[in-house]
């Protein structure tokens, strides 16, 4: 009788911890854990002593672009940007804003943490959606100076990997804020001529970027 | 000459505060709809998700989520094709002339003077003068937290206070700042305009005053409200008119002194967007919509970095 009972004690224990050991498996690859993997990566090569260096910095930046392009899934940003209209545009139209709203966002990207000064970032939070297929990362990054400015990724469960589609900087999400500017350059003019403005102002943060010290 | 100066200031005031008020009404009745800080026909759904929400923040609490509490109306949602609810911006004449000039003003002119101070005026000494004022203006956060019924972050104010004038030497070192509180505590939102807010008075439409900036007609009584209540305005003497002028004078140099990080991320917001005028009407919008409930929302996500 105690053989038995001492049989479905250690039983019931090792299910115990099958259980948690495959819950763990399943909650390790989780959106934070992808969104800190690729915040590391780039904060390690900004603190490279060659990036400081103009010369030596366009391979650094083409490291961060790669690790950034693992997490930021920037055809999910131009779709959310553009909202109703983007059914009006052609699927070349769609192409070609995509392309010219990813450099625009890359560029914006580099050129602001191009002033990357120990900034510390810390990880507070990670919620999930009902159906978790979307999560809201929250981190604050601390600046030398002790001023905190929280960031949050919207991140969404792609092809079995977590992305990033939106950067909500002090509640300012950045995809409504292109948002609400793209709304109003269609309120007058067409899908073209978005397309040029955005080329145009990416082209502009590009020469930015190559610029500055 | 103090009897006849004290009372105008005062009149001056209420009259100011009442056309605003008004102003106020007729804007936000106008927009009701679209102004309002909330969504309304969002709200049942947005119920019923967040329950549906913290069941599911429990079972995903042990890969780091925290708790999502039932007052967030956060529901991750897609940006779809809807409309946003965006301000009301009737005056956008009036605002894009004001804010081309804004935006002339900050960039070739007090920029070049700010970074000749910060040269002149080490960063401990800017510092310094950053926490005796943010000190003195302790009073009017205090009031703004009791109206809004924050009483724990009335009282956190309140002990900051007093340590950081007496142990602090009169405010100039902000000893208080890296203490651990027992409630999640934030500075933002203890203005009159967010008490507006929690009120439930709307936003009114968008404004921009020439050199104070961005603007929305609530936030600028609350502004109005916040000065008039602000000791620089009635701690020196004689009080009057000629105080407001050195009030303001007192506010602007306090503005001025810690304008650098305002500056750097206006100039980036500004640099990455294709119509500045928008991109920085959105952006003060959603900030000032952030401050409200801002300490219930950080409760969420308490500022230390949760276990991995």
């Amino acid at each position: 009788m105690r053989t038995i009972l001492n049989f479905c004690l250690v039983l019931l224990l090792a299910a115990g911890i099958l259980a948690f050991s495959l819950a763990g498996a399943k909650a390790a690859p989780g959106p934070r854990d992808a969104l800190e993997k690729v915040v590391e990566q780039v904060i390690d090569t900004l603190k490279q002593p060659g990036y400081a260096n103009p010369a030596t910095r366009p391979p650094l930046r083409d490291k961060i672009v790669s690790a950034v392009d693992t997490v930021f899934d920037f055809s999910e940003f131009s779709a959310r940007t553009v909202g109703a209209k983007w059914q009006g545009f052609s699927a070349d139209q769609q192409r070609r804003f995509d392309e010219a709203f990813a450099r625009l966002l890359l560029a914006t990207y580099l050129n602001s943490v191009q002033g990357y000064n120990g900034e510390k970032v810390d990880y507070v939070g990670e919620k999930l959606s009902p159906k978790g297929d979307r999560a809201e990362v929250s981190t604050i990054v601390t600046a030398s100076s002790g001023k905190a400015i929280p960031v949050s990724y919207r991140m969404m469960l792609k092809n079995g990997k977590w992305v990033a589609y939106d950067v909500i900087i002090e509640n300012v999400s950045l995809i409504k804020n292109y948002r609400s500017q793209f709304k109003e350059i269609l309120l007058k003019g067409n899908p073209e001529e978005l397309i040029k403005r955005v080329g145009e102002k990416a082209a502009e943060a590009d020469k930015q970027t190559a610029k500055r010290p | 000459m103090t009897m006849n100066t004290r009372p105008r200031a005062f009149w001056l005031i209420l009259v100011l505060s009442c056309m605003l008020a008004i102003f106020l009404a007729g804007c936000a009745g106008k927009n009701a709809g679209s102004a309002s800080d909330a969504a309304p026909p969002a709200i049942a759904e947005d119920v019923a998700k967040n329950q549906a929400k913290a069941g599911a923040a429990l079972s995903s609490s042990a890969a780091g989520g925290s708790l999502a509490s039932a007052g967030a109306a956060d529901d991750f949602e897609d940006y779809g094709d809807e409309d946003e609810p965006v301000i009301a911006d009737p005056l956008q004449p009036w605002n894009r002339f004001w804010f081309k000039f804004n935006d002339v003003l900050l960039i070739d002119v007090v920029k070049p003077v700010h970074k000749g101070y910060t040269a002149v005026v080490p960063q401990p000494f800017r510092n310094g003068i950053s926490n005796v004022f943010h000190n003195l203006k302790a009073p009017v956060r205090i009031v703004n937290r009791l109206l809004q019924g924050e009483f724990a972050q009335m009282w956190v104010e309140i002990g900051r206070f007093i340590v950081n004038s007496t142990l602090g030497g009169g405010g100039l070192l902000d000893i208080t700042k890296k203490d651990r509180v027992l409630v999640p505590f934030s500075e933002e939102g203890a203005d009159f305009g967010t008490t507006l807010s929690v009120w439930g008075i709307g936003e009114g439409c968008y404004i921009v005053w020439p050199f104070l900036g961005p603007s929305t007609l609530r936030d600028t009584v609350g502004f109005v409200g916040d000065e008039a209540a602000s000791p620089f305005f009635w701690g020196a003497k004689p009080r009057g008119p000629v105080n407001a002028w050195a009030a303001s004078g007192t506010h602007g140099g306090m503005t001025f002194n810690d304008l650098g990080s305002t500056i750097s991320a206006y100039e980036t917001l500004v640099g990455s967007s294709l119509e500045p005028y928008i991109a920085v009407r959105d952006a003060y919008v959603s900030l000032r919509r952030g401050m409200k409930n801002k300490p219930a929302r950080q409760e969420e996500n308490p500022a230390q970095p949760a276990l991995k």
